[in-house]
Protein backbone atom coordinates (compact mmCIF):
# COMPACT_ATOMS: atom_id res chain seq x y z
CA UNK A 1 0.00 0.00 0.00
CA UNK A 2 1.12 3.64 -0.96
CA UNK A 3 1.79 6.19 1.38
CA UNK A 4 -1.18 7.82 -0.78
CA UNK A 5 -3.56 5.12 -0.39
CA UNK A 6 -2.73 4.75 3.40
CA UNK A 7 -3.72 8.60 3.89
CA UNK A 8 -6.47 8.15 1.80
CA UNK A 9 -7.82 5.29 4.03
CA UNK A 10 -6.81 7.38 7.37
CA UNK A 11 -8.69 10.53 6.08
CA UNK A 12 -11.83 8.52 4.93
CA UNK A 13 -12.30 6.39 8.24
CA UNK A 14 -11.22 9.93 10.52
CA UNK A 15 -14.19 11.53 8.79
CA UNK A 16 -16.09 8.89 9.01
CA UNK A 17 -16.13 8.73 12.72
CA UNK A 18 -17.11 12.08 12.78
CA UNK A 19 -20.15 12.12 10.83
CA UNK A 20 -21.07 8.13 12.53
CA UNK A 21 -20.39 9.84 15.74
CA UNK A 22 -22.62 13.00 15.11
CA UNK A 23 -25.05 10.99 13.32
CA UNK A 24 -25.61 8.13 15.89
CA UNK A 25 -25.85 11.60 18.42
CA UNK A 26 -28.82 12.61 16.64
CA UNK A 27 -30.65 9.65 16.32
CA UNK A 28 -30.12 8.98 19.86
CA UNK A 29 -30.70 11.69 21.59
CA UNK A 30 -32.60 14.18 19.18
CA UNK A 31 -33.35 16.56 21.94
CA UNK A 32 -30.23 18.05 22.32
CA UNK A 33 -29.74 18.91 18.31
CA UNK A 34 -33.39 20.51 17.74
CA UNK A 35 -32.01 23.96 18.72
CA UNK A 36 -29.52 23.56 15.94
CA UNK A 37 -31.88 23.04 13.54
CA UNK A 38 -31.99 26.82 11.80
CA UNK A 39 -35.49 28.10 11.30
CA UNK A 40 -34.76 28.56 7.32
CA UNK A 41 -34.34 24.67 7.23
CA UNK A 42 -38.02 24.15 9.05
CA UNK A 43 -39.35 26.94 6.79
CA UNK A 44 -38.06 24.99 3.65
CA UNK A 45 -38.92 21.64 4.39
CA UNK A 46 -41.91 21.94 6.49
CA UNK A 47 -40.83 19.33 9.59
CA UNK A 48 -40.93 19.85 13.00
CA UNK A 49 -36.90 20.30 13.94
CA UNK A 50 -37.36 17.00 15.84
CA UNK A 51 -38.19 15.23 12.23
CA UNK A 52 -35.47 17.19 10.77
CA UNK A 53 -32.91 16.32 13.57
CA UNK A 54 -33.62 12.51 12.66
CA UNK A 55 -33.53 12.55 9.03
CA UNK A 56 -30.74 14.62 9.02
CA UNK A 57 -29.26 12.18 11.74
CA UNK A 58 -29.84 9.01 9.41
CA UNK A 59 -28.35 10.71 6.48
CA UNK A 60 -25.19 10.81 8.50
CA UNK A 61 -25.27 7.79 9.71
CA UNK A 62 -25.92 6.37 6.27
CA UNK A 63 -23.02 8.39 4.66
CA UNK A 64 -20.75 7.87 7.19
CA UNK A 65 -21.44 4.37 7.57
CA UNK A 66 -20.53 4.39 3.50
CA UNK A 67 -17.39 6.26 4.14
CA UNK A 68 -16.25 3.72 6.66
CA UNK A 69 -16.63 0.75 4.47
CA UNK A 70 -15.09 2.43 1.39
CA UNK A 71 -18.23 1.99 -0.97
CA UNK A 72 -19.64 5.15 -2.68
CA UNK A 73 -17.00 6.97 -1.30
CA UNK A 74 -16.66 9.72 -3.82
CA UNK A 75 -20.27 10.71 -3.78
CA UNK A 76 -21.00 10.07 -0.05
CA UNK A 77 -17.63 12.64 0.63
CA UNK A 78 -19.39 15.07 -1.85
CA UNK A 79 -22.76 15.20 -0.43
CA UNK A 80 -21.14 15.64 3.46
CA UNK A 81 -18.74 17.87 1.80
CA UNK A 82 -21.71 20.04 0.86
CA UNK A 83 -23.86 19.03 4.15
CA UNK A 84 -21.38 20.61 6.22
CA UNK A 85 -20.68 23.43 4.00
CA UNK A 86 -24.15 24.49 4.56
CA UNK A 87 -23.70 23.88 8.50
CA UNK A 88 -20.23 26.06 8.56
CA UNK A 89 -21.97 29.36 7.01
CA UNK A 90 -24.96 28.68 9.36
CA UNK A 91 -22.05 28.78 12.66
CA UNK A 92 -20.08 31.29 11.03
CA UNK A 93 -16.51 32.86 12.37
CA UNK A 94 -16.48 30.93 15.44
CA UNK A 95 -13.87 28.49 17.18
CA UNK A 96 -16.09 25.91 16.13
CA UNK A 97 -17.21 27.20 12.35
CA UNK A 98 -13.82 27.10 11.60
CA UNK A 99 -13.15 23.93 12.96
CA UNK A 100 -16.01 22.88 10.74
CA UNK A 101 -14.75 24.32 7.62
CA UNK A 102 -11.60 22.41 7.77
CA UNK A 103 -13.25 19.12 8.68
CA UNK A 104 -15.65 20.72 5.23
CA UNK A 105 -11.95 21.12 3.63
CA UNK A 106 -11.32 17.89 4.40
CA UNK A 107 -14.13 16.39 3.05
CA UNK A 108 -14.45 17.50 -0.09
CA UNK A 109 -10.05 16.80 -0.57
CA UNK A 110 -11.17 12.93 0.35
CA UNK A 111 -13.98 12.96 -2.51
CA UNK A 112 -11.15 14.89 -4.38
CA UNK A 113 -8.80 11.74 -3.81
CA UNK A 114 -10.94 8.74 -3.81
CA UNK A 115 -8.48 6.67 -6.28
CA UNK A 116 -9.60 5.90 -9.64
CA UNK A 117 -10.49 2.11 -10.69
CA UNK A 118 -7.91 0.10 -12.50
CA UNK A 119 -9.14 -2.83 -14.61
CA UNK A 120 -8.56 -6.00 -13.05
CA UNK A 121 -6.25 -8.45 -14.18
CA UNK B 1 0.23 -9.64 -7.98
CA UNK B 2 -2.17 -6.76 -8.37
CA UNK B 3 -5.63 -8.79 -7.52
CA UNK B 4 -3.45 -10.02 -4.73
CA UNK B 5 -2.88 -7.12 -3.10
CA UNK B 6 -6.33 -5.39 -4.17
CA UNK B 7 -8.22 -7.97 -2.81
CA UNK B 8 -7.10 -8.18 0.85
CA UNK B 9 -7.42 -4.46 1.19
CA UNK B 10 -10.32 -4.20 -0.11
CA UNK B 11 -11.60 -6.84 2.55
CA UNK B 12 -9.93 -5.28 5.53
CA UNK B 13 -11.41 -1.94 4.25
CA UNK B 14 -14.64 -3.37 4.81
CA UNK B 15 -13.89 -4.90 8.25
CA UNK B 16 -12.68 -1.74 9.44
CA UNK B 17 -15.34 0.08 8.10
CA UNK B 18 -17.55 -2.57 10.16
CA UNK B 19 -15.62 -2.28 13.38
CA UNK B 20 -15.54 1.39 13.07
CA UNK B 21 -19.61 1.96 12.47
CA UNK B 22 -20.33 -0.36 15.62
CA UNK B 23 -17.49 0.95 17.70
CA UNK B 24 -18.48 4.17 17.22
CA UNK B 25 -22.57 3.27 17.41
CA UNK B 26 -21.59 1.40 20.88
CA UNK B 27 -19.44 4.23 22.23
CA UNK B 28 -22.51 6.66 21.57
CA UNK B 29 -25.45 4.58 22.96
CA UNK B 30 -22.88 3.89 25.95
CA UNK B 31 -22.33 7.61 26.37
CA UNK B 32 -26.29 8.48 26.22
CA UNK B 33 -27.09 5.22 28.35
CA UNK B 34 -27.71 7.52 31.32
CA UNK B 35 -30.45 9.42 28.91
CA UNK B 36 -32.32 6.11 28.38
CA UNK B 37 -31.57 4.79 32.32
CA UNK B 38 -32.61 7.45 33.95
CA UNK B 39 -35.41 8.63 31.39
CA UNK B 40 -38.06 10.87 33.09
CA UNK B 41 -40.03 11.85 30.44
CA UNK B 42 -42.16 8.79 30.97
CA UNK B 43 -41.89 8.79 34.89
CA UNK B 44 -42.86 12.25 36.59
CA UNK B 45 -41.81 10.80 39.95
CA UNK B 46 -38.38 10.61 38.98
CA UNK B 47 -37.55 14.27 37.84
CA UNK B 48 -37.12 15.16 41.04
CA UNK B 49 -34.00 12.86 41.22
CA UNK B 50 -32.48 13.08 38.10
CA UNK B 51 -32.62 16.82 37.14
CA UNK B 52 -29.48 16.46 35.16
CA UNK B 53 -30.37 13.55 33.10
CA UNK B 54 -33.11 15.29 31.69
CA UNK B 55 -31.21 18.21 30.58
CA UNK B 56 -29.96 17.53 26.49
CA UNK B 57 -26.49 17.65 27.14
CA UNK B 58 -26.28 16.49 30.37
CA UNK B 59 -26.37 12.79 29.32
CA UNK B 60 -22.78 12.53 30.72
CA UNK B 61 -23.12 14.25 33.89
CA UNK B 62 -20.72 16.50 35.53
CA UNK B 63 -17.96 14.80 37.03
CA UNK B 64 -17.56 18.08 39.26
CA UNK B 65 -16.50 17.24 43.45
CA UNK B 66 -18.22 20.07 44.36
CA UNK B 67 -21.76 21.29 43.49
CA UNK B 68 -23.87 19.77 40.94
CA UNK B 69 -27.37 20.36 40.14
CA UNK B 70 -27.85 16.45 40.94
CA UNK B 71 -27.44 17.69 44.87
CA UNK B 72 -30.47 20.07 44.36
CA UNK B 73 -33.42 18.62 44.58
CA UNK B 74 -35.95 20.37 41.85
CA UNK B 75 -38.58 20.95 44.65
CA UNK B 76 -35.72 23.07 46.76
CA UNK B 77 -34.66 24.16 43.57
CA UNK B 78 -38.09 25.76 42.30
CA UNK B 79 -36.78 29.12 44.52
CA UNK B 80 -33.04 30.10 43.50
CA UNK B 81 -32.27 33.50 45.39
CA UNK B 82 -29.58 35.43 42.90
CA UNK B 83 -26.78 34.80 45.86
CA UNK B 84 -26.67 30.97 45.42
CA UNK B 85 -26.55 31.27 41.54
CA UNK B 86 -23.62 33.51 41.98
CA UNK B 87 -21.80 31.33 43.73
CA UNK B 88 -22.39 28.92 41.10
CA UNK B 89 -19.86 30.82 38.92
CA UNK B 90 -17.22 28.54 37.30
CA UNK B 91 -16.71 25.98 34.83
CA UNK B 92 -16.98 23.22 37.28
CA UNK B 93 -20.75 24.35 38.57
CA UNK B 94 -22.06 27.26 36.15
CA UNK B 95 -25.20 28.45 36.84
CA UNK B 96 -27.31 31.47 35.55
CA UNK B 97 -30.40 33.23 35.37
CA UNK B 98 -32.26 33.72 32.55
CA UNK B 99 -35.52 35.24 31.82
CA UNK B 100 -36.30 34.80 35.64
CA UNK B 101 -35.36 31.27 35.30
CA UNK B 102 -31.88 29.34 36.85
CA UNK B 103 -30.59 26.70 34.63
CA UNK B 104 -27.36 24.94 35.48
CA UNK B 105 -25.30 24.96 32.21
CA UNK B 106 -22.36 23.70 33.75
CA UNK B 107 -22.58 20.48 31.23
CA UNK B 108 -23.88 22.83 28.32
CA UNK B 109 -20.22 24.95 28.63
CA UNK B 110 -17.87 22.46 26.06
CA UNK B 111 -21.32 21.74 24.07
CA UNK B 112 -22.19 25.28 23.18
CA UNK B 113 -22.02 25.51 19.25
CA UNK B 114 -20.70 29.62 20.05
CA UNK B 115 -18.06 28.54 22.29
CA UNK B 116 -17.11 27.72 25.71
CA UNK B 117 -16.65 31.59 26.51
CA UNK B 118 -20.19 32.50 25.67
CA UNK B 119 -21.30 30.46 28.63
CA UNK B 120 -18.45 30.82 30.86
CA UNK B 121 -19.15 35.20 30.73
CA UNK B 122 -22.73 34.07 32.16
CA UNK B 123 -22.10 31.61 35.21
CA UNK B 124 -22.97 32.95 38.39
CA UNK B 125 -25.07 36.13 36.65
CA UNK B 126 -27.80 37.23 35.00
CA UNK B 127 -27.69 36.14 31.27
CA UNK B 128 -31.29 37.41 29.87
CA UNK B 129 -29.29 40.25 27.92
CA UNK B 130 -26.81 37.97 26.42
CA UNK B 131 -29.17 35.55 25.78
CA UNK B 132 -32.19 37.42 24.28
CA UNK B 133 -29.32 39.33 22.54
CA UNK B 134 -28.12 36.55 20.92
CA UNK B 135 -31.02 33.78 20.24
CA UNK B 136 -34.13 36.44 20.81
CA UNK B 137 -36.79 34.29 20.44
CA UNK B 138 -35.67 31.13 18.32
CA UNK B 139 -37.69 28.30 19.51
CA UNK B 140 -35.39 25.76 19.43
CA UNK B 141 -32.55 27.64 21.44
CA UNK B 142 -35.32 28.45 24.34
CA UNK B 143 -36.30 24.61 23.88
CA UNK B 144 -32.64 23.18 24.35
CA UNK B 145 -32.28 26.20 27.85
CA UNK B 146 -35.33 24.98 29.09
CA UNK B 147 -34.09 21.11 29.36
CA UNK B 148 -31.19 22.95 31.81
CA UNK B 149 -34.18 24.82 34.00
CA UNK B 150 -33.17 23.81 38.01
CA UNK B 151 -35.88 26.55 39.17
CA UNK B 152 -36.33 29.78 38.98
CA UNK B 153 -36.09 33.62 40.88
CA UNK B 154 -38.24 34.59 44.00
CA UNK B 155 -40.41 36.84 42.34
Amino acid sequence: MTHERLGFHILRLGLATIFLWFGFSQLVDGLSWVGFVPSWAVALFSLPPAMLVLINGALEVILGSLLALGLFVRPAALILGFHLFIITIEIGATAIGVRDFGLTAATFALALLVPQKKKSI
Amino acid sequence: MVPVIRWPENTMSLCIGLLLIIGVGESVLAQHKDAFTHSTYADPETIESSVASTSPATSTPAKTPKVTSTEKPIEKASSISIAEVAAHASRTSCWSTINGNVYDLTSWIPKHPGGEEAILKICGKDGSSKFNGKHGKDAGKIAVLSGFKIGSVPQ
